[in-house]
């Protein structure tokens, strides 16, 4: 046996202290000094913050390279051969990225550094911040999340400030342009942080990029990176509160689905419906059946949030376009304010493709086979209306406003109704359609079926879109749509017949 | 568990047969699944559906219930076709499916409230008692819960607006032995005023003997017997036979046979519906040293029907 120093048999007879209010204040004050602290000590404790923080600084390294190449380059320049530059030189290659290329390839070299380099920190920050809000004992512990998410902002004011500043450094460019694609990095990262389904993020993200950079020619960072722009402010001013909203998200909703918006319409429709007490659900009117029956579905407020985000995202477009001088606000508005043609059959369809295995469970409540099915159809009818409506309000409203901004002669002599009677003419034909497409398929009850439905849906819409903007086919062509309505009714009507005999699962 | 029964039934508004199935058929692509089934389930009676898996016994419940149009048949619950029950009726049943799905962001008090909505009558007394009494947390989120927790709480909800007709679809399988135990002291609660029906599916026979009063054994789509446990169990024997020399199967000629297995000088031959003439004929003609007769338990006598 070992022999003991005198203090380590001391400590080692010292009593386990019981557990007492007045132990657990000692206890407190052994760990460390503040939650705010102790939260700032994990990040040094993780090993991706550790890899992060590696990764940044090989960052500051590329920087650092940049900026010495630069001023090399400049003493260079200016003593020896001003005359004969050597297009293969390194230096020369770098001189032209820092002040002699096109803005586009400039910004573009600057997204992709910012996102190589920033982005996995963005990534570790936000996963953590995640974990931790979402974490059990966020519940339970006073004033648990309030450090962590500050910690977490510190933290990625600290890394945009720092990784655009850096950069800035080595390719001198607009400060606020700069920080925009750093803060607007961060909010897509926390979102894909804050959102359910992380695929869903990500698809939004690819959309808004390939609208951004190819597919209708609006090149966004080109507009955004324009020295002392004011549409550089107004990104800014968006992607914070992107920012803010991902925040916001996090510290109030955490992991779940929607749930506070959920089970706000839960607390609004189904003690309603017992406080009437001893009823039949059939003697109860129509209004209050869908709102019961639509509680697992309903999306609370996402749709309002959707529609404005489209706007925003429009109105954004529109006015980067207009400070950089191209005038074709008309192409990326109109086919943006369509998104909303297909986004309420990929919403609906995905929240009522969960509710297919349990219908049978439901159908056993005290309803008949005839309610249950116009109840459920209505209650689907009544979802895809919460979707539609903001989308294509925030659509419309964000392509007249572009249009009129950029091309003010453009709605000339032509009533506002009469555009908004035209858009409804093309948009609520193909909802019919998507509609009865989605209804019909869905009584096989066969995800993989419903899948290509929802497919179909969005490729039908994706043409009707095509069709209609590069054929100019705007104020035209109402027979196509009336087609889309006959489809779409004789769909409906097929559905119902179907789903009035299918097995239930 | 105990104190957790349901108010009694008045016994003018309950039909005397609650299930009555005639002629039953149903075939998914052309697969016959069950196959002219008929039953009929007196009123307070607790009847233990048992099957090997894929007997069609889901299939059958989810016909009685409405849920899937038969083939052929009818079934009839509470003096109304399946098919078209009214919502009164629909009401007074209770269900348990095998697996239930409930919105995951809902917590269990959620469901509660929102399942209650759909009843005109809810007894949250009760509801709030089996809570409790089954350890489940009303803050908990349906996302999170564990299979057996849902099933407790599928029960739950089942009770919740006192059926005078309970369908439970293998309601124990995911029960751990604690609260396996519990549930069927609830079930002979529920039962205990004889004015209740209870028709559950299962494939554990010890729960059945524990519980039901009544056996239906579906094997392959067709009800092979339907009637009291206890007289399932006085029908079905064993007979251990042994003679000087080796048997073979033609000397065995015996009426209801449902399995013989031959070792040597020893068979052991299941018979359902023992003539007790039979013992002495086979000692003479066999010249059988000794015959022995064996009483088996349920599971046994599922085993030897389920022989080919």
């Amino acid at each position: 046996m070992t022999n003991l120093s005198p203090s380590e048999v001391a400590r080692a007879s010292r009593p386990y202290p019981t557990f007492s209010s007045a132990n657990a204040r000692i206890n407190a004050r052994s760990f460390p000094r503040s939650p705010y602290i102790h939260a700032a000590l994990m990040y040094a404790r993780r090993w991706n913050f550790r890899l992060s923080a590696l990764w940044l600084m090989v960052y500051f390294c590329f920087c650092a390279v940049l900026v010495t190449l630069q001023i090399w380059d400049q003493s260079e320049w200016d003593s020896d051969r001003p005359n004969y530059p050597n297009v293969f030189s390194r230096t020369y290659q770098i001189n032209e990225m820092q002040h002699g290329a096109p803005h586009i390839e400039r910004t573009i070299f600057v997204f992709a550094c910012l996102a190589v380099f920033a982005g996995p920190a963005l990534m570790a920050i936000h996963g953590h911040l995640k974990t931790r809000l979402t974490d059990w004992t966020a519940t339970l512990l006073p004033r648990y999340r309030s450090p962590h998410l500050t910690i977490a902002i510190l933290c990625t004011i600290t890394i945009v400030a720092f990784s655009c500043t850096l950069f800035d450094l080595a390719i001198p460019y607009s400060p606020t342009a700069m920080l925009a694609v750093g803060v607007m990095l961060a909010a897509l990262t926390a979102w894909l942080c804050a959102l359910p389904q992380r695929l869903a993020a990500l698809l939004a993200i690819m959309t808004l990029a390939i609208f951004s950079f190819k597919s209708i020619d609006t090149d966004l960072t080109f507009m955004l990176m324009r020295q002392d722009s004011a549409g550089s402010a107004f990104f800014l001013t968006f992607s914070t509160l992107a920012l803010a909203g991902a925040y916001f998200r996090l510290y109030f909703i955490g992991e779940s689905n929607s749930s506070r918006q959920q089970a706000e319409h839960l607390r609004l429709g189904a003690p309603r419906l017992r406080r009437h007490g001893n009823k039949s659900l059939e003697s109860h009117s129509l209004f209050r059946r869908i709102a019961l029956w639509r509680v697992p579905t309903s999306s609370g407020l996402l749709p309002i949030a959707a529609g404005a985000g489209l706007f925003l995202l429009i109105v954004t477009i529109c006015l980067m376009q207009s400070k950089s001088g191209r005038n074709y606000t008309l192409l990326p508005a109109i086919p943006l304010a369509c998104l909303s043609f297909f986004i309420p059959v990929m919403a609906v369809g995905s929240q009522w493709l969960r509710r297919l295995s349990s219908l049978g469970f439901e159908f056993t409540r005290p309803t008949t086979r005839g309610a249950f099915i116009r109840d459920l159809g209505l209650s689907l009818a009544v979802d895809w209306f919460t979707w539609w409506l903001p989308m294509t309000l925030g659509g419309f409203a964000g392509a007249v406003f572009s249009v009129d901004y950029a091309n003010p002669h453009f709605f000339y002599n032509v009533p506002m109704w009469e555009v908004a009677m035209y858009f409804a003419a093309y948009s609520i034909p193909v909802q019919i359609l998507h509609f009865g497409l989605l209804a019909s398929i869905a009584r096989f009850q066969i995800p993989w079926l419903i899948y290509c439905a929802i497919t179909v849906s969005v490729l039908l819409s994706l043409f009707w879109i095509i069709v209609v903007v590069d054929n100019h086919l705007i104020w035209m062509l109402l027979e196509i749509p009336g087609a889309f309505v006959v489809g779409g009714v004789i769909l409906i009507a097929h559905a119902g017949y179907g789903w009035m005999r299918v097995d239930l699962k | 568990m105990t104190n957790a029964t349901l108010p009694a039934l008045g016994t003018d508004s309950v039909p005397a047969t609650a299930i009555d199935v005639r002629g039953l058929s149903k075939s998914f692509r052309r697969r016959p699944v069950l196959n002219d089934v008929q039953l009929s389930v007196p009123t307070g009676s607790v009847l233990g559906l048992l099957g090997k898996n894929a007997a069609g016994k889901t299939t059958f419940l989810k016909c009685l219930l409405g849920l899937i149009r038969p083939d052929a048949g009818a079934a009839i619950l509470l003096g109304h076709s399946s098919w078209t029950l009214p919502p009164s009726i629909k009401a007074s049943i209770g269900y348990v499916p095998q697996l239930v799905t409930h919105p995951a962001w809902m917590n269990i008090a959620q469901i509660v409230e929102y399942t209650a909505s759909f009843y005109p009558r809810w007894n949250d007394h009760l509801v709030s008692r089996l809570l409790l009494e089954w350890e489940l947390d009303e803050s908990q989120k349906a996302g999170s819960l564990s299979l057996g927790t849902q099933q407790k709480l599928a029960i739950i909800l089942a009770l919740g607006h006192e059926p005078s007709l309970l369908i439970l679809d293998e309601p124990a399988a995911s029960l751990d032995p604690a609260a396996r135990r519990d549930f069927l002291k609830a079930l002979l609660d529920i039962a205990a005023d004889g004015s209740r029906t209870i028709l559950f599916s299962t494939h554990i026979t010890s729960d059945l003997e524990r519980v039901a009063d009544s056996v239906a054994i579906l094997q392959r789509g067709v009800i092979r017997y339907h009637g009291a446990l206890d007289e399932l169990k006085d029908s079905v024997k064993r007979l251990h036979i042994t003679t000087p020399a080796p048997l073979t199967l033609p000397q065995l000629t015996i009426p209801n046979v449902l399995h013989t297995r031959l070792a040597g000088n020893t068979a052991t031959i299941t018979v359902q519906h023992l003539n007790p003439d039979l013992i002495p004929t086979l000692r003479r003609t066999l010249g059988a040293t000794d015959i022995r007769t064996e009483d088996l338990n349920l599971e046994d006598i599922f085993l030897e029907l389920h022989h080919d």
